[in-house]
């Protein structure tokens, strides 16, 4: 069982990545985090994770800052990291990377490209 | 006239009249003091002349009447005009060495002297009959010719004197009637000279004035109307060219402010829509794997797909236009990339029937550049080289050249001097034979959301954002077209890798080759 941490505010976004998740991978576990304040009560360190997938921009806190505090984490600190974005630009790109992510992906994405990803994060 | 030459002619004239002044001063003065100094002298010989003549009475006269009563005090009379005759002979001869008729004058003296002499001897020998006789036959005869000639040359320097004087009177008259014209017509000139240089650099000042004041009041439009080719035309001139270079300032200024009004709210709206897109375009392909090509709702589940894509397409645009510009840069082969463009767009080639010619300059030279927006720049140019002959086909010419030579770039906006490049250029060209770009159109397809397609099939924003990648690579895109059905090219122009002069231009420019 992969244990996947989902931290999107988007409705839209978040339902879509689920449905995905669950239709073409199997034996997963997928929660989610939709606000900054429910990252920041830390009860995220309490699970060991296989996958994190980040929305950067959210209200209350950013991807970036999400990213850095995974990293510093001891338990968290080698989670695979999926960055998602729909602000699209080089310089988001680089920051997200340097604080941590392991992918970066743009947003609309297409599933195939975001399964792949996720498959080759999960190593599956 | 030059305000410069007006000044040097106005000094000109002023000291003309100077000097004709001058010389009138100096040339009637001189004749002035010269027939006044002759009138002097005149006047001078008059008196002596009149005084000898006294003298020579007074002496004949004591003579006379020492000859008839024979009175000492007579004699002492006649000798004391004789001795005064001597000195004002001497005192003449002193003041005029050279005087002819003293000269004429001192003649007859020692005669006289002599008979007078004679005449008294014959007194004081009691002889008194034939001293009277002698006195009359001989003596007196003389001093009446004295008298007569005296009184001729009384008259000739009375006569003189009076025509030097004459003279004088009018020679100062006529210098003072010549200094007072050259005066005169020296005021009426410089007035008039005055006046012409006052009107040419008031009038002008007015103008320039009021140009200033409506150019402060931010009356870009304001021209100021001087068409003298003076300093102040001059003036006028560059005033109206900074005026509209400020204007022009101005005016890309409200561009610019738009494009980065337009490029926030672009951006604002890519990323909200970005969100459900990931949505729609997400939940329709998770439907799309789950049913077959058979199924009734494959084919509108595609339709979703398609529409979701060319959405995503869309706000990919809107971001490109948006986004601040951070470019990796590395060497790169404009060919290959060429090449490998050509090979996503193959497909649409054939679904077109478009027939390819590719005309490739091998070796070319690198240029340095981020491989993908410049792939961004020729997928761009290529598509719409194809979308241009989507309904009758036709063919894309590939075409690339490299070349070394000076480039103007030329802004077409006024004010904005050419400026020249020198260096390594080299230039992918995309030709194609397909509906061609109009005149009206030709000025504006660089301009972001300007669009001939049809609604939904473009945004306006592909020439707009490829022109922004070819500036920041330092180069630029030409576009020509014969008109309307007759085809398009576009050059887009890069600096080969090591060409020292990038040309960094301003928006909206276009470029033509040396």
């Amino acid at each position: 069982m992969k244990n996947i941490l989902l931290i999107e505010d988007d409705k839209d976004v978040s339902e879509t990545i689920t449905s995905v998740l669950n239709n073409f991978i199997e034996h997963i576990n997928l929660e989610q985090i939709a606000d900054g304040s429910h990252f920041r009560n830390g009860k995220w360190r309490e699970k060991e994770w296989d996958l994190m997938i980040l929305d950067i921009m959210m209200p209350g806190i950013t991807g970036f800052e999400v990213c850095e505090q995974v990293r510093s984490f001891p338990g968290t600190k080698n989670v695979p990291i999926l960055a998602l974005t729909g602000y699209d630009t080089l310089q988001n790109e680089k920051r997200i990377m340097a604080a941590g992510a392991s992918r970066y992906l743009a947003k609309p994405f297409e599933i195939n490209e975001f399964l792949k990803d996720v498959k080759e994060l999960l190593r599956i | 006239m030059s305000i410069r030459r007006k000044l040097f002619f106005f000094l000109l004239f002023i000291t003309g009249i100077l000097a004709l002044m001058g010389s009138f001063l100096i040339l009637g003065g001189t004749n002035f003091v010269t027939a006044f100094k002759n009138s002097l002298e005149a006047m001078d010989s008059l008196n002596s002349i009149r005084e000898l003549k006294t003298n020579i009475i007074r002496q004949r006269a004591s003579l006379n009447r020492y000859i008839l009563v024979e009175e000492p005090q007579e004699l002492l009379s006649y000798e004391e005009a004789t001795t005064a005759l001597k000195s004002l002979f001497e005192e003449i001869r002193k003041n005029n060495p050279e005087s002819e008729w003293l000269t004429n004058l001192e003649t007859f003296f020692p005669e006289i002297e002599k008979e007078s002499q004679h005449i008294v001897n014959l007194l004081k020998r009691n002889e008194k009959q034939k001293a009277i006789d002698e006195a009359s036959t001989r003596l007196f005869p003389k001093f009446s010719n004295l008298i007569a000639l005296i009184e001729t040359l009384e008259k000739e320097k009375a006569t003189e004197a009076q025509r030097t004087y004459k003279t004088s009177k009018e020679l100062s008259q006529t210098a003072g009637v010549a200094v007072f014209s050259v005066v005169a017509f020296g005021f009426i000139m410089g007035t008039i000279l005055l006046r012409s240089l006052y009107r040419s650099l008031m009038k002008p000042l007015e103008k320039l004035k009021k140009g200033t004041e409506e150019f402060g009041k931010g009356q870009w439009d304001h021209k100021i109307e001087l068409s003298s080719d003076n300093e102040f035309g001059a003036l006028a001139k560059s005033f109206n060219q900074m005026a509209e270079n400020v204007k022009q300032l101005q005016q890309q200024a409200i561009h610019m402010d738009r494009m980065s009004a337009v490029g926030q709210l672009a951006g604002g709206v890519a990323h909200e829509l970005n969100n459900p897109l990931t949505g729609v375009l997400g939940q329709a392909q998770i439907l799309i794997a789950k049913t077959t090509e058979t199924d009734p709702v494959f084919q509108q589940l595609k339709k979703i797909e398609q529409a979701a894509l060319r959405c995503k397409k869309i706000v990919r645009g809107l971001l490109d236009f948006s986004r601040p510009s951070q470019t990796k840069f590395e060497e790169v082969n404009p060919n290959d990339l060429l090449e490998s463009t050509m090979d996503l767009c193959e497909a649409d080639l054939k679904s077109a029937k478009v027939n390819l010619n590719k005309k490739l300059t091998k070796p070319l030279p690198p240029v340095e550049g981020n491989p993908s927006e410049l792939q961004q720049v020729m997928l761009n140019l290529i598509s719409n080289a194809i979308h241009a002959m989507a309904h009758g086909g036709g063919t894309l010419t590939l075409e690339t050249i490299f070349y070394h030579r000076a480039l103007t770039f030329v802004d077409r906006r006024k004010g904005v001097p050419p400026q020249e490049v020198t260096g390594q250029w080299v230039e992918i060209i995309v030709r194609d034979t397909g509906v061609g770009i109009s005149k009206e159109h030709i000025t504006h397809i660089f301009e972001p959301f300007f669009t001939t397609k049809e609604i939904g099939q473009g945004t306006g924003l592909g020439l707009s954002v490829s022109m922004g990648i070819a500036r920041k690579h330092g180069g630029n895109i030409n576009v020509s077209s014969q008109g309307m059905n007759r085809g398009s090219s576009f050059h887009l122009i890069l600096p080969a890798k090591g060409n020292p002069g990038h040309y960094m231009g301003g928006d909206r420019i276009q470029k033509e080759i040396a």
